[in-house]
């Protein structure tokens, strides 16, 4: 049975695409079907990591308008990055005319969105949907949340983010009931090097937040000075980013 | 100059809500007459003024008391023939021995009494038409036409009477039906009471019995000149909007706060927005429903995991607040979203 994902986030550049697309690639290559769409209308990235070109027929703009089929929009990329499961992108259109005209639709055409995506269930034959949303509250996230499973809540620890993830939880996850896994990312190395300063962060995390931590990633400089456009958790398997993604996958595995 | 005591009698007639559904219904036919119809067994008959009366007497006595208070006026349009023993319009020709039509003999088809031309009545019938001197004196005291007038003008499409089919299946009669540009985006009700006194609760209890089975958009009641205190309590329950007024000045100026335009009268978008504004209860119940498409109280609550007759009552307050529709199909009744 399908699970849908959502990764969300308070804020901007907490490096959720990032771990979206990474953990995406991570449960296809162990042979589960994912499909990755980037819900993030505003300001779509997923065309530019999976290096897309603008000059196709259907984007997931045209899905929520009820303009195609989901399988319509739909990249696959199985072969390309040679996963054991298929590993499907869809984009949304990263063109600046799409991205004014969806920041213009009325409550009518959020109404149909939300039930198109909430037919994703039904109509993608996948293991895994991920919903990498737009960050803060806008229809396309709130639209994501209400329509997933799980919600991945991606934070760093800075206090303007840690802040608005709490906002979040309790005005939009809890609205929703919404299962909810909280994953730190970009947190100070020198914080996690010992095990007193992992233990004082996790505690200081628990006084926050009630829900679960799904991970706590250190920030990597080697991470930031990578190329974007490729997927680091496949071309640096050994990577210690690496192997915390893939320990998340088996946690989203064993949960779902 | 119109005699005062005329007019005072004039006005009693247009306090009686029967002649002031007539009237509405007369200026919105496209004729502005009534006509009569042809009947084997009366010889003629009004069915537009016996769908407020008890039968076909009962509707030329109404008309011809707006006859006599000057409001219409009868003109003869044709005359029927009718058995001279039984007052029966229906005839029927006789045969011959060989089974021939017989010249003009005919035979009367409820007594069989023999009837020639010689001994055949005649009797004038009429249509009824507004007196236009009479109907000058009385335009400010017409509340129905009054009222469907004005949703006309603010872009209604209006029926008078109205019909709608309720959960129950009963089709439940309004005064007036209102609509907008699209039929099936939803509708407003409105009924009709004039009284010489304050009128009674039971009006809007019965107003409610109504909507509570049909669920409209929108319900008004009107009433002139008011309602009883219990009558206002209940209304602002059952979410029936009251407009009350001694005049049709003062009615259609209080209505025009509770009517909105034509295309403002319609479902509301259940976009997420909305659904986190929703109390807790009724979002979940709205998420199973958009998720559905469309579902019975019954499908909802497996969802859910809470009772049929919760999700029964849930669905008819997301109903009843223009978020979703409901219809039947067969015996099932359905809920479901709104394009």
């Amino acid at each position: 049975m399908v699970k849908i994902l959502a990764f969300h986030s308070s804020r901007g550049g907490t490096g959720k695409s990032l771990i979206a697309s990474n953990l995406a690639a991570i449960l296809a290559e162990k042979g589960r079907s994912v499909a990755l769409l980037d819900f993030n209308f505003r300001a779509p990235s997923l065309a530019t990591i999976f290096n897309v070109d603008e000059s196709r027929s259907y984007w997931l703009d045209s899905f929520l308008a009820g303009e195609c089929g989901i399988e319509e929009t739909l990249v696959d990329i199985t072969e390309r990055y040679g996963t054991r499961g298929r590993f499907l992108i869809g984009l949304a259109d990263p063109r600046i005319e799409a991205m004014s005209r969806i920041a213009s639709v009325d409550r009518r055409w959020q109404t149909r969105a939300l039930r198109r995506i909430l037919s994703l269930r039904k109509e993608l034959d996948v293991e895994f949907i991920f919903l990498d949303t737009s960050p803060g509250v806008e229809y396309s996230s709130v639209n994501a949340i209400a329509s997933s499973d799980l919600s991945i809540l991606v934070s760093t620890m800075d206090l303007l983010d840690l802040e608005g993830a709490q906002r979040i939880i309790r005005d939009l996850y809890d609205a929703f009931e919404k299962k909810t896994l909280i994953l730190i990312n970009k947190a100070m190395p020198h914080e996690l090097a010992s095990d007193e300063g992992r233990k004082r962060l996790l505690q200081e995390l628990a006084e926050r937040f009630s829900q679960p931590i799904l991970a706590v990633i250190p920030c990597y400089c080697d991470l930031l000075l990578s190329n974007r456009s490729t997927l680091f958790a496949l071309e640096h398997p050994d990577h210690p980013f690496s192997g915390v993604l893939r320990e998340v996958a088996k946690k989203l595995e064993e949960s779902t | 100059m119109t005699e005062p005591s005329r007019l005072g009698e004039v006005a009693k007639v247009l306090r009686d809500r029967n002649v002031q559904l007539l009237l509405g219904r007369l200026m919105n036919s496209e004729s502005k007459k009534f006509y009569p119809i042809f009947d084997a067994d009366r010889g003629y008959r009004y069915p537009e003024v016996e769908k407020l009366v008890e039968g076909p007497p009962e509707a030329e006595e109404l008309l011809q008391r707006l006859v006599d208070a000057g409001i219409l006026e009868k003109k003869v349009c044709g005359e029927i023939t009718s058995c001279p023993k039984c007052g029966s319009s229906g005839l029927r020709r006789t045969k011959t021995s060989e089974g021939h039509l017989e010249g003009s003999s005919r035979l009367c088809s409820s007594c069989g009494f023999p009837i020639s031309p010689e001994n055949i009545n005649y009797q004038e019938v009429y249509y009824y038409a507004l007196d236009s001197k009479g109907f000058g004196e009385i335009s400010d005291h017409l509340f129905v036409a009054s009222i469907l007038d004005f949703l006309q003008k603010k872009g209604f499409k209006t029926e008078s009477p109205g019909y709608l089919e309720g959960e129950s299946g009963v089709v439940h009669e309004y005064d007036i039906v209102a609509h907008g540009s699209d039929i099936d985006n939803g509708g407003l009700v409105l009924d009709f009471e004039v009284s010489k006194e304050v009128v009674g609760e039971e009006r809007a209890i019965s107003m409610f019995a109504k909507v509570y089975d049909t669920t409209p958009l929108k319900a008004i009641l009107v009433v002139s000149p008011s309602i009883t205190e219990r009558g206002r309590k209940l209304a602002a329950q059952y979410r029936i909007d009251l407009v009350e007024g001694g005049d049709i000045n003062l009615l259609l100026k209080r209505l025009a706060k509770v009517v909105p335009s034509a295309d403002r009268v319609r479902y509301k978008s259940l976009d997420v927005m909305t659904l986190l504004s929703l109390p807790d209860h009724l979002r979940s119940t709205a998420m199973a429903l958009h998720s559905a498409g469309e579902a019975t109280a019954e499908e909802i609550a497996t969802v859910t995991g809470r009772a049929r007759a919760v999700e029964s009552s849930y669905l008819n307050q997301l109903v009843r607040m223009g978020y979703i529709k409901k219809y039947r199909k067969g015996r099932r009744v359905l809920f479901s979203h709104v394009d």
